[in-house]
């Protein structure tokens, strides 16, 4: 399985890509926006998973839903990492066309089960 | 060529040697600065190559413990990390990225970054931190300290709430409220401490981060003198939306005459039926 990883905290990108490769996930990551979005212009076939974070540099999580929805023919998952811990904001998450979001701070085992619960049974 | 007389020729020799030791001087200043940027710069390279490659140690040691069983105590007493531990740039370096990885992770994640600092030895490097003289380095070991929960450093903190740089001083406020909640501003309620929107944003930040639930005696905050304190504890009833707050925020709407605060309060308020 393939994630695409888009946070601009590199502590939080570095880690979790370990946390994801350690659990046998293939991990593409991304400290922005624009270079997640070209990435899914080129290789969105390949990807399973996405998990981004809203406040991004050069473009925002939101075009990176946007561009996951329009450029990829199927229908993959899109997971949003939040800082807000606001009902609203995470409520907001859900109509940018996420289908999941985690709070910051989490625990990634939570993650882990958010992603297995979207992510197609093999 | 125009022929000059003795004395002009003399001067026109004498000036012409001037002219090629300024050159001279002036090529060799300009050599010398090169040469010291050019070192400069070379340290710099060398010493970002061996923060990166000492970055890269401390991530791989750092996540290896987080995501694998490995238990804290076999990582600390490894003769790897002891040698490691003897250096500064390792010390801060590690303590800035345990401090990245606490700020995301929940649970049993961040209590073993804080089990980590505590029996490693970095909390012993933050707290001497506390002695400087100079006031970044002390807010720097406040900041360590607090942000990654070591209880034990709270009285010396507090011990430091009269430290004559104010910057230590609010410091000291953020470190309280991290460590021990955010009724720790109530201490504050008759301090003059200015606390700018920075400082504000931060502890909002950690009552956020924490999720740290309202003080009982919140609306007593209005009651201070310090225009910034009552500030802060709008911000804080428009972050809790508890209704006897919203009580005490229009009795007191109506009662001051600062223009600010009954700015913020109409903000907060009209988000609710208690104005339009």
């Amino acid at each position: 399985m393939n994630i695409l990883l888009v946070e601009d905290d590199e502590m939080l990108r570095k880690s979790l890509a370990f946390f994801l490769t350690s659990k046998s996930y293939k991990v593409i990551d991304f400290e922005n926006g624009l270079d997640a979005i070209s990435c899914l212009n080129n290789k969105g076939g390949e990807i399973d998973l996405v998990i981004t974070d809203l406040n991004l540099p050069f473009a925002g999580g939101q075009q990176v839903i946007n561009a996951t929805r329009e450029i990829l023919a199927k229908e993959i998952p899109v997971i949003v990492l939040t800082s807000s811990g606001v009902e609203s904001t995470e409520l907001e998450v859900f109509d940018l066309g996420a289908n999941e979001f985690i709070t910051k701070p989490f625990s990634p085992p939570v993650l882990l089960k958010r992603m297995e619960k979207l992510l197609p049974k093999n | 060529m125009i022929a000059l007389s003795p004395q002009y020729q003399f001067n026109y020799y004498q000036l012409e040697t001037v002219i090629y030791w300024a050159i001279i001087v002036i090529f060799g200043i300009a050599l010398f600065f090169l040469g010291l940027t050019l070192s400069k710069k070379l340290r710099r390279i060398k010493e970002l190559k061996c923060r990166q490659a000492l970055q890269k140690r401390i991530d791989s040691l750092l996540f290896e413990m987080l995501f694998t069983d490995i238990p804290v105590e076999e990582v600390v007493n490894s003769p790897e990390f002891q040698k490691n531990l003897q250096s500064v740039l390792f010390q801060r370096v590690t303590i800035k990225a345990i401090i990245g990885l606490h700020h995301n992770y929940s649970g049993n994640y961040s209590k073993k970054l804080e089990q980590f600092y505590a029996e490693s030895g970095l909390a012993s490097y933050s707290l001497k931190k506390l002695n400087s003289s100079q006031w970044p380095h002390v807010v720097e070991g406040i900041r360590d300290l607090s942000s990654l929960n070591y209880q034990k450093a709270y009285p010396r903190i507090v011990s430091l709430q009269n430290h004559k740089s104010t910057f230590v001083q609010t410091e000291v406020l953020l470190g309280m409220i991290k460590l021990k909640g955010i009724a720790e501003i109530l201490k504050f309620r008759n301090k003059s401490l200015y606390l700018n929107d920075w400082v504000q944003s931060n502890i909002l930040f950690s009552v956020k981060k924490h999720r740290i639930s309202a003080p009982d005696d919140l609306s007593d905050l209005l009651e201070s003198k310090n225009n910034s304190i009552v500030l802060l504890a709008i911000r804080l009833m428009n972050y809790y939306k508890k209704a006897e707050h919203y009580d005490a925020l229009l009795v007191f709407y109506q009662q001051t005459k600062n223009l600010q605060l009954k700015k913020e309060i109409a903000l907060v308020l009209e988000k609710t039926e208690y104005i339009n």
